[in-house]
């Protein structure tokens, strides 16, 4: 029996699960939240599940998997991955086929004051709203780039925030564009926006606009917007802003996996350049729930060995290419973003390193050596992917553990 | 094309960077020349230790010469080199190793260097996280820790620098880059460390892999450099593959925990049974390491000669070609020493220490 370890239980993670078991492989789930669905499915128990992923948890509630959830992967070596288990010691897993569904992160653009108390990613600011986080009567703007803007502008109206600007990077053009594609390829999708827009529908919404500087104390107090020409000064409690996502790639660069424009490089039937090393989802490039289903479908096929089903989802997964193609088109980020920062806005939160410090080196290697930005606790996964737009810098080395982890536990044989 | 300097020095690691530093010092026109960038080699992965050791009269002459260097220099630049002026505590653990602590003191102390002999309560009102029933320890005073891809840069500064640079041959007076380019050099100098047999292929020297890993900010759980008296036995012998305890406070409030030392070619995976191995010794001195987070390792290459000692001065078979390589784990330490030995023999000054024991040629005699 094929040993298939899949890490990482959201959309991807979950249907290569399923095709995998489905064709006879002996399956391990690894996750390190407590619960399935990864982040774009997070809820905090089972009655909290969202409609759209019930079929998918419910699905896996009845797979014969071997489930690691709490759990994080903070090494991989030839044919074992090592984790950290719920009970914090090390564990060791075997592996004949590994398949990462790592998912994606936030990406954050420094600028002026964004290091402030009460500025937060736009999924940050969604998952503490989950956790409880009250918002009420709070004046929230939300800035960025791309879709979930608008989720969570709406969800956070919904909780009673008054939301005083959605501040979207792209031009109105390029927007309607997607909204027009959108209806093409997914119409799904513009009822889910338009259930949002109910919300948030009042507030003031500028297109062609980002963050120039926010201004307080103790917290955030004021936040400045820009097209470039025009600036609008606004008093605000909460700034929740994201530019997108990114893939997270941190255990396939680790592993060696050949990585292109931030992803990871994979074939057809999701193999990438290391043998016997899937990669679905998000890691292989941004394109959304259906993608990530699909690509999830191929890597679990095509893991327990079942190419001829794998490729026949093919046709499914070019379809949902070109959406990935359409959305990634219509929210890239402008080149005048990569003026956000001035010279003494930090870029590296661990180290204290500032954009004055970091422009005029050449790569990543350097601004390790010379300023050990990148070095700290979260070794670069925030920064890394700033000063990969930013600069243009490739993250090409992780070192294990790629989470920290206690010594005690290093030391542990299994 | 050709370029005509007084000096290039082939590898701007540690002992390049200090090389190239003080042969502009006295006045030449000097090149700096890398393969890939300042201090990314040995000298990025590395400790940054500055200490006297005694293990032979020259060790002891070249490593108290280069920590004066290195004092001296933070007088003025404390802040660019990162200094932590944290001595060194050698640690006894058995009868032994305690005689070895009151050898030792003497004489370091007949050398002038400042040693203090801590006996148990010593130890452990500087040191309260070690485990219980060692013996007692020596304390070096004047030991300190330095940043070496900083200080790598700060020689550097003055120095015209190529980075991405791979110098393929050595011939008289004269150094071949990749790309075709010839440059004239009077006097060419090989820091290539681990490396330097690529140009000079008589060189003994082999690269020891070492393991390092670094833990999260815990500011005051251990103040001093700490090495295990065993740690010489593991550095002295070749062995294939050893470990000791070795850990030192940086002063961000991480700590590095090492060491290891292996010949495993040039593979730089980490190898983690001697990983386990080298963590599972630190926490047998320091228990409470294992409630430390650690958050990267990595592995670097020393320089290893065969008898321990560098190779420094002129290369006979080659007009104007000189070697500053081979240091083993000592590189960071006797970077400066090599540099001012390396220009006493160019500039025809009287050696600043007797250079014989570290002379190149001596491997083919």
């Amino acid at each position: 029996m094929t040993k298939v370890v899949v890490v990482g239980a959201g959309p991807a993670g979950i249907a290569a699960v399923w095709r995998a078991a489905q064709s006879q492989a002996q399956v391990t789930l690894i996750d390190p939240h407590p619960r399935p669905g990864g982040q774009i499915w997070l809820h905090a128990d089972e009655a909290a599940a969202p409609k759209e992923a019930k079929p998918w948890l419910d699905k896996l509630d009845r797979l014969p998997v071997t489930r690691h959830f709490g759990s994080t992967v903070i090494d991989i070596l030839p044919s074992v991955v090592r984790m950290q288990s719920e009970s914090g010691g090390l564990e060791y897993v075997e592996f004949d086929k590994l398949i990462l569904a790592p998912g994606a992160q936030e990406l954050f653009l420094p600028f002026p004051g964004w290091t402030l108390p009460y500025i937060m990613g736009a999924g940050g600011a969604l998952a503490l709203l989950r956790g409880g986080m009250p918002v009420k009567g709070l004046r929230i703007a939300v800035a960025g780039s791309g879709p979930l803007l608008f989720a969570v502008a709406g969800k956070l109206a919904q909780a009673g925030a008054r939301i005083i600007a959605i501040s979207e990077q792209t031009s109105r053009r390029r927007l309607l564009g997607f909204g027009v594609g959108t209806l093409m390829h997914n119409p799904g999708k513009i009822l889910e926006g338009i259930r949002h827009a109910r919300h948030y529908l009042p507030s003031p919404f500028y297109t062609n606009t980002w963050i120039k500087e926010a201004r307080g104390d103790s917290r955030v107090r004021e936040v400045t917007l820009t097209n470039g020409k025009r600036l609008h000064r606004l008093k605000c409690d909460l700034v929740a802003c994201g530019f997108g996502l990114v893939s997270s790639g941190a255990l396939a660069v680790l592993a060696g996996c050949d990585q292109q424009s931030g992803s990871t490089v994979v074939d057809r039937f999701q193999q990438t350049s290391v043998k016997n090393i899937f990669c679905a989802g998000e890691i292989t490039g941004i394109g959304g729930v259906d993608l990530s289903v699909i690509e999830g479908e191929i890597a679990g096929l095509a893991a327990a060995g079942n190419e001829s089903e794998a490729s026949r989802c093919f046709p499914k997964l070019e379809k949902q290419r070109k959406f990935a193609r359409w959305l990634n088109k219509s929210f890239a980020l402008k080149a005048q973003l990569k003026d956000m920062p001035d010279e003494d806005t930090i870029i590296c939160r661990c180290e204290d390193i500032t954009y004055g410090q970091l422009k005029n080196l050449a790569d990543q290697c350097s601004a390790k050596l010379y300023t050990r930005c990148g070095m700290g606790p979260c070794q670069g996964r925030i920064c890394s992917n700033a000063l990969k737009f930013l600069l243009g810098w490739d993250l090409n080395t992780v070192r294990p553990p790629v989470f920290p982890a206690k010594i005690g536990d290093l030391i542990s044989t299994p | 094309m050709t370029s005509k300097y007084d000096a290039i020095v082939i590898g701007a690691g540690i002992v390049g960077a200090s090389c190239a530093a003080e042969l502009h010092r006295a006045g030449l026109r000097v090149l700096a020349v890398d393969a890939f960038k300042v201090g990314c080699g040995t000298t990025g992965g590395s400790m940054g230790h500055v200490l006297v050791m005694d293990d032979s009269e020259a060790q002891l002459n070249m490593t108290s010469m280069s920590r004066n260097i290195w004092n001296n220099l933070a007088e003025s630049h404390s802040a660019e080199i990162e200094y932590n002026p944290c001595g060194t505590i050698w640690i006894a653990a058995d009868d032994e190793e305690m005689e070895a602590v009151h050898s030792k003191a003497d004489n370091y102390g007949k050398h002038g260097i400042a040693v203090q002999v801590l006996d148990q309560e010593g130890l452990y009102s500087l040191e309260p996280n070690l485990r219980p029933g060692l013996l007692g320890g020596l304390r070096i005073i004047d030991d300190c820790v330095i940043y070496p891809p900083y200080s790598s840069r700060l020689f550097l500064e003055p120095i015209e620098l190529r980075e991405n640079c791979r110098a393929v041959q050595v011939l008289d007076h004269q150094v071949i880059l990749e790309d075709g380019t010839k440059l004239q050099g009077e006097y060419i100098v090989n820091a290539c460390g681990a490396a330097a047999p690529d140009l000079t292929p008589e060189l003994p020297i082999q690269p020891r892999k070492g393991h390092l890993v670094i833990t999260d900010r815990y500011p005051d759980f251990c103040r001093h450099q700490l090495v295990e008296l065993g740690y010489l036995k593991s550095a002295l012998k070749m062995e294939k593959e050893s470990v000791a305890f070795n850990i030192q406070p940086r002063l961000s409030g991480q700590f590095l925990v090492g060491s290891s030392r292996e010949f495993a070619g040039w593979d730089d995976g980490i190898n983690h049974s001697i990983l386990q191995r080298m963590l599972a010794r630190a926490c047998s001195y320091m228990p409470k390491l294992r409630e430390l987070l650690a958050i990267r390792s990595w592995t670097g290459f020393r320089p290893a000669s065969p008898d321990k000692m560098p190779f420094i001065g002129r290369w006979p078979k080659v007009k104007g070609l000189y070697i500053a390589a081979g240091h083993e784990g000592l590189g960071i330490t006797n970077s400066t020493g090599t540099a001012r030995l390396l220009a006493d023999e160019i500039l025809g000054r009287t050696p600043s220490i007797d250079p014989d024991p570290f002379r190149a040629a001596r491997i083919l005699e």
